[in-house]
C-alpha cells in the first residue's frame, strides 16, 4: 500500500463559471437518448463513449482506459436560456438585496463604503497573524433610494424555491444574470465573495455539467432490458425540454410558451439538484416512487457520510445467535466449525515454520490454508487443483491466510456498542454446533442474554492489532468498571444462589463428592477434611479465597435476620456467601491484589463449583412456595387495615381542610406525599411479615434476599398485596372525571379509590385492581421505550463531540489539534477503575496493564 | 443576598450586591491574570500557542468579580479545587 504524509492546508469550495464546465467537458450532449435499437451508446447521448466506459470489453474515447482504468469524463449541456441553481437562491437573493437593480452598485455611500474599507482593512492586519478568514457580511439596511445613482429602489423578494419578484414582479433568469454580471470585483468582496473563484451570476446556470457514466451506471436486467439511473433519467428529462425550448424560439413561438417551457427546463434542473425542495413537487417515475437525485445521494441516514462512509462493512468477521456455555472460560468463545473454516488469519513464512505451512496448504480437511500470498503480491486461492504448484511457488517471505484455530485472538462485539467492554477480545474455541458460545458470566458487559441474541466477531489481520487487543481489550482486564471501580464480570444468579446453598449452615459432601467438586473446577488438591471424615461446603469454596484475606462482613439473610461472613486467612468460617461477598467484595480484592489473570481463574473455577453444587442441591420453585400461612395472613391483613385507616383519616382531615400543610406543599400536595408514604411504610412492613413467614425454606425469599434473582417486592406482590399502582411517581388519577373508574364514588381519594391493590397475585385481584396494574404496567413500559430513544440520541451526541479527545503523557485532556481540554485528567489524574473504598489511584502510578500480561 | 447560579456553576452576584459578595465561596475559583512571562511559561510547560487553551470571554463575569481587566490574547489562571484534589485550569481571553 502506499503512504502519502501530506496534510491537506485547506479546502476552497467555490462555484464553477460556464467556461470551466466547457473546459473540463468531454463531449456536449444533445440527443436526450442513451441506447440505439442495437444496443449501442448513441453519440450525444447520455452514455456517450466519451463519457467513459461501464461495459466491459469497451474503451473510452476520451482516455483510451478499459474499463477499471478509465476514470469516467464530464460532458456538457448547453441550456438555450438560463436557470436558477436552487440551492444559491438565498445568496442570489441577499446579493440581489444589496445592490442597486439600474447602476448594479453596493448600496452604500461613499462615506460609509471608506468606513468599511478602514475597518476590513485592520481586520486583514489581524487575520494575516490568526491565519483565519472571515467574511465580512453586510447588513444592509432598507433604503429608498440608491445613494449612488438615486434610482428608487424596489422590493426584491424570493418565492422559493427559485422565483424572484421585484416589487411582484418576476425576474426572468435572464435579466437576473444579467443584472449580477454588472456587480464590481470591489463590491463583491465587500459582499463576502472572491470573484476569482465565485462570482454570483455562475449561480444562474447557462451550462449544465454531465457527470461521467460511473456516477450513474445503468443496470441490466435479466431479461436483457436496460434500467437506467435516476440521474439519467433527469437528464433524459433536461435535454429534452431544452431541446423543445430551442425549437420554439427558433419557430418564433408566442412569448407565452416559451416562458412556460422556460419554467418547466427550471422546474427540472431545480429537481435534478435536490428532488426534496419545498414548494415544489417531487419528481417521479412511473411506479410513483420519487427520484434519487443529487443532493438526496448525499444527504441522511441512507446517504453517502453515513452510510458509506462511516458505516463501511469489513471482512473477516462473523455473526451468529450466541448461546450459553458454562464450561468455557470468561475469555473464550466458542465458534462454530462453519465459520472457522471461512475466516482466515494471515501466517508469514519463515524458515521456522515454512513446513507448519506446507502442511496447511496440502491439508485436506482442518485446519487448512485458504489463500497463498507470494512476495510479488500474486493471491492464490488454494484447492486440490492448486496446491502442489502453489506448493513449489512458496518462499520464506510469502504470507499463508490459514483458518482460525483454537486459541486465536479475536474481537466480540454485541450491539449496541454502549461503551468500552460492549467490545471485548477472547480466544477461539471451536466447538460443536453452530452458534458463538459464550460464559454466562461475561453477559453482563455485553448485556446480551440468549432469546435470539446474535454477535460478531472479528479477526484482526496483523500481529500489532491482536497485541493491542490482548492487553487492551482482554476480558480479564475488563472486569472492573470503568466508571465507578467495582467488578463488573462477576458471578450472578445461580452462581450466587449456589455458594449460597454450598456454604449454607453446615452442609457437607463426602469424601468422592467432595473431590468431584474440586475436579469440575479444575482444583486437584483435596483440603483437609473439617467435619470428622466429611467436607463442609464453605471448606471447599474457601480454596477460591487468598490465603491472606481476612474480613467480617454483615450479610441480609442468614443466620436470620441479620448474619455476618467471616474469613480468616482465606478459610470461610461463618456465614453463607451472598451476592455482596461474591460478586464484589472477592473478585474485587484478587484483583486488586493479584491481578486480573488470578481473578479470571476466581471467576471460571468458582463459578464452576457453584454451579455444579447448585445442581446437585436442586433448586425449584412451585405455586406453593407463594401460600402464606394463617397467622401471616391475619399480620397482613392488619396492616393493610391500619394503613387503609391512617389514609381515610388524611383524606378526612383534607375535606376538613384541617389537614397541616408541609413546607413548601399545597394542601393536595401534603394529602398525596403523605399517603404516599403511608402506602411505601406499610410495603416495607409487609415484606417483614413475608419474610418471617415463609422463613428461608422459601426459595422464593432467599433468591431476593441473597440477590441472586429478583427482589422481595416481587414475593409481597404475589403473596400479600399488590401494593401502590403508580403512573409519573403519582398515584393513579386519570380516567373519568373525579374518579378512576365508576366503581369509585366522585372525588374519593381513599387507597382503594387512587389504585391501591388489596388483594396479592395468589388469591387474584378484583378487576378494578387488575386495571389498576395495568395502568401502571403501561406507565413503566413507555418510560422505558423512551428512556432508550433518548439516552441512546444524547449518546450519540457525546460520542461525536468526545471522539478525538485523548489523555497525554503530561496528563492533560487534548483533541485532535492538540488544544487543550483539561490541564490534569479528571481534575485529579484518578482512575475510577482502580480506586477502591477511598483509595485513589493516579492514572500515571498505577501499576501498568502490562505487567500482568 | 440576591445571586443566581450560572449554567457553568458559578455563582453571579448581582451589580449592587457586588461588594457584599464573598469571594471565597466554595464555588468561585480564583481567578488570577497572568503577566507576560508567567504567560510565556505556561505556554512553554504545555509547549502550545496560546489559541490551542480553552477561551474566556473578555466580559466573562468571572472576569468581574476578581476586578480583572484583560485584554485579548492574556492568559487567565483559575484555581479549581475538586473534593479529590486541586489543579490549575488556563483560559485564553478573547
Amino acid at each position: 500500500m502506499e503512504f502519502t504524509d501530506k496534510k491537506i492546508g485547506r479546502i476552497r469550495f467555490s462555484l464553477f463559471s460556464p467556461e470551466m464546465i466547457r473546459n473540463m467537458s468531454a463531449v456536449n450532449i444533445t440527443v436526450p437518448d442513451t441506447y440505439n435499437e442495437d444496443g449501442y451508446p448513441i453519440e450525444g447521448g447520455l452514455v456517450d463513449p466519451h463519457l467513459g466506459v461501464i461495459d466491459p470489453g469497451l474503451k473510452c474515447k476520451t482516455c483510451g482506459g478499459r474499463m477499471g482504468s478509465c476514470p469516467g469524463h464530464f460532458g456538457h449541456i448547453e441550456l438555450v436560456r438560463p436557470v436558477v441553481h436552487p440551492e444559491f437562491a438565498k445568496i442570489i437573493l441577499y446579493v440581489l438585496r444589496s445592490t442597486c437593480p439600474k447602476c448594479h452598485h453596493i448600496l452604500l455611500s461613499q462615506k460609509d463604503l471608506d468606513k468599511l474599507k478602514d475597518q476590513i482593512d485592520k481586520e486583514e492586519r489581524k487575520q494575516a497573524s490568526l491565519e483565519k478568514q472571515r467574511p465580512i457580511k453586510l447588513n444592509i439596511r432598507k433604503m429608498a433610494k440608491c445613494p449612488v445613482c438615486g434610482e428608487p429602489l424596489p422590493e426584491i423578494s424570493l418565492l422559493r424555491p427559485t422565483t424572484f419578484y421585484k416589487n411582484k414582479q418576476v425576474i426572468l433568469p435572464i435579466e437576473l444574470r444579467e443584472w449580477l454580471e454588472g456587480i464590481s470585483n470591489e463590491d463583491l468582496k465587500l459582499l463576502g465573495f472572491d470573484p476569482i473563484y465565485a462570482r454570483p451570476e455562475w449561480a444562474v446556470l447557462t451550462v449544465l455539467p454531465v457527470p461521467p457514466v460511473n456516477v450513474r451506471p445503468s443496470i441490466t436486467l435479466e431479461s436483457g432490458d436496460r434500467s437506467e439511473d435516476d440521474l439519467t433519467h433527469k437528464l433524459v428529462d433536461i435535454i429534452r425540454i431544452n431541446k423543445r425550448l430551442d425549437e420554439s424560439i427558433n419557430a418564433g413561438a408566442p412569448q407565452l410558451i416559451i416562458e412556460d417551457l422556460w419554467e418547466l427546463l427550471q422546474y427540472h434542473v431545480t429537481t435534478y439538484f435536490n428532488n426534496e425542495m419545498p414548494n415544489i413537487p417531487a419528481a417521479r417515475h412511473r411506479s410513483g416512487r420519487a427520484l434519487k437525485t443529487l443532493t438526496q445521494r448525499i444527504k441522511g441516514k441512507e446517504g453517502r457520510f453515513r452510510y458509506n462512509l462511516t458505516g463501511k462493512r469489513v471482512n473477516f468477521s462473523a455473526r451468529t445467535v450466541v448461546s450459553p456455555d458454562t464450561h468455557i472460560s470468561i475469555d473464550e468463545v466458542g465458534v462454530p466449525q462453519e465459520v472457522a473454516n471461512e475466516l482466515t488469519v494471515p501466517v508469514v513464512v519463515t524458515p521456522w515454520n515454512i513446513e507448519l505451512c506446507k502442511s496447511y496448504i496440502m491439508s485436506d480437511g482442518y485446519p487448512k490454508a485458504n489463500y497463498v500470498i507470494l512476495p510479488d503480491g500474486h493471491r492464490l486461492r488454494v484447492n486440490e487443483k492448486t496446491r502442489d504448484d502453489i506448493l513449489m511457488r512458496l518462499v520464506i517471505g510469502s504470507v499463508v491466510e490459514r483458518t482460525l484455530m483454537n486459541g486465536d485472538i479475536v474481537l466480540f462485539n454485541r450491539q449496541p456498542s454502549l461503551h468500552r467492554i460492549s467490545m471485548m477480545c477472547h480466544e477461539v474455541r471451536i466447538m460443536p454446533g453452530k452458534t458463538f458460545k459464550l460464559n454466562p458470566i461475561v453477559c453482563a458487559p455485553y448485556n446480551a442474554d440468549f432469546d435470539g441474541d446474535e454477535m460478531n466477531l472479528h479477526v484482526m489481520q496483523t500481529i500489532e492489532s491482536r497485541v493491542e487487543a490482548m492487553i487492551l481489550m482482554k476480558v480479564h482486564n475488563q472486569i472492573l468498571s470503568p466508571r465507578h471501580g467495582h467488578a463488573l464480570i462477576t458471578p450472578d444468579e445461580d452462581n450466587i444462589t449456589g455458594a449460597f446453598y454450598q456454604t449454607f449452615a453446615d452442609n457437607s459432601y463426602d469424601k468422592e463428592d467432595a473431590c468431584h467438586l474440586m475436579a469440575v473446577s479444575g482444583i486437584y488438591d483435596l483440603p483437609k477434611p473439617d467435619k470428622k471424615d466429611r467436607f463442609s461446603g464453605k471448606i471447599l469454596f474457601s480454596v477460591f479465597i487468598p490465603k491472606e484475606l481476612s474480613f467480617k462482613e454483615r450479610t441480609k439473610f442468614y443466620p436470620y435476620p441479620e448474619g455476618e461472613v467471616v474469613i480468616k486467612n482465606g478459610v470461610l468460617l461463618e456465614g453463607a456467601v451472598e451476592k455482596k461477598i461474591f460478586s464484589s467484595r472477592l473478585p474485587e480484592y484478587i484483583f486488586h491484589h493479584h491481578g486480573p489473570e488470578a481473578t479470571k481463574e476466581f471467576l471460571n473455577m468458582s463459578s464452576k463449583q457453584t454451579l455444579c453444587s447448585l445442581t446437585w442441591e436442586g433448586f425449584s420453585l412451585s405455586l406453593r412456595n407463594y401460600e402464606i400461612d394463617d397467622a401471616s395472613k391475619k399480620k397482613i391483613a392488619i396492616i393493610l387495615d391500619k394503613m387503609k385507616r391512617e389514609v381515610d383519616a388524611l383524606v378526612i382531615k383534607y375535606k376538613n381542610k384541617t389537614l397541616e400543610r408541609l413546607p413548601g406543599m399545597g394542601m393536595r400536595e401534603t394529602l398525596e406525599t403523605m399517603v404516599m408514604s403511608i402506602t411505601s411504610n406499610a410495603r416495607n412492613k409487609l415484606e417483614k411479615v413475608v419474610t418471617e413467614g415463609f422463613g428461608y425454606n422459601n426459595p422464593s425469599v432467599v433468591v431476593g434476599k441473597i440477590g441472586a434473582r429478583g427482589s422481595l417486592l416481587n414475593t409481597v406482590q404475589m403473596s400479600a398485596a399488590g401494593g401502590q399502582q403508580s403512573v409519573r411517581n403519582k398515584r393513579l388519577n386519570r380516567g373519568y372525571l373525579h374518579r378512576l373508574l365508576p366503581h369509585f364514588k366522585n372525588g374519593d381519594l381513599g387507597a382503594e379509590a387512587r389504585g391501591f391493590i388489596f388483594n396479592n397475585f395468589f388469591n387474584g385481584l378484583k378487576p378494578t385492581e387488575v386495571f389498576f396494574q395495568a395502568m401502571g404496567g403501561r406507565d413503566s413500559l413507555v418510560n422505558t421505550a423512551i428512556r432508550t430513544a433518548r439516552s441512546g440520541y444524547m449518546q450519540r451526541r457525546l460520542i461525536h463531540a468526545l471522539e478525538d479527545l485523548t489523555v497525554k503523557k503530561d496528563l492533560t485532556v487534548r483533541d485532535a489539534n492538540s488544544s487543550i481540554i483539561q490541564t490534569v485528567f479528571g481534575g485529579d489524574k484518578q482512575d475510577p477503575m482502580y480506586a477502591q473504598a477511598g483509595i485513589y489511584v493516579d492514572v500515571a502510578t498505577r501499576k501498568d496493564d502490562t505487567e500482568t500480561v | 443576598m440576591d445571586y443566581k447560579i450560572t449554567a457553568a456553576g458559578g455563582i453571579l452576584a448581582k451589580k449592587k450586591d457586588e461588594k457584599t459578595f464573598s469571594l471565597e465561596h466554595f464555588l468561585i475559583p480564583v481567578h488570577e491574570l497572568l503577566s507576560d512571562e508567567q504567560k510565556k511559561e505556561v505556554l512553554l510547560k504545555f509547549n502550545i500557542t496560546e489559541e490551542q487553551l480553552p477561551k474566556i470571554k473578555k466580559n466573562d463575569p468571572g472576569l468581574k468579580l476578581f476586578n480583572i481587566k484583560a485584554k485579548q490574547g492574556d492568559v487567565i489562571r483559575i484555581k479549581r479545587k475538586d473534593p479529590t484534589g486541586s489543579y490549575d485550569y488556563y483560559r485564553t481571553v478573547i
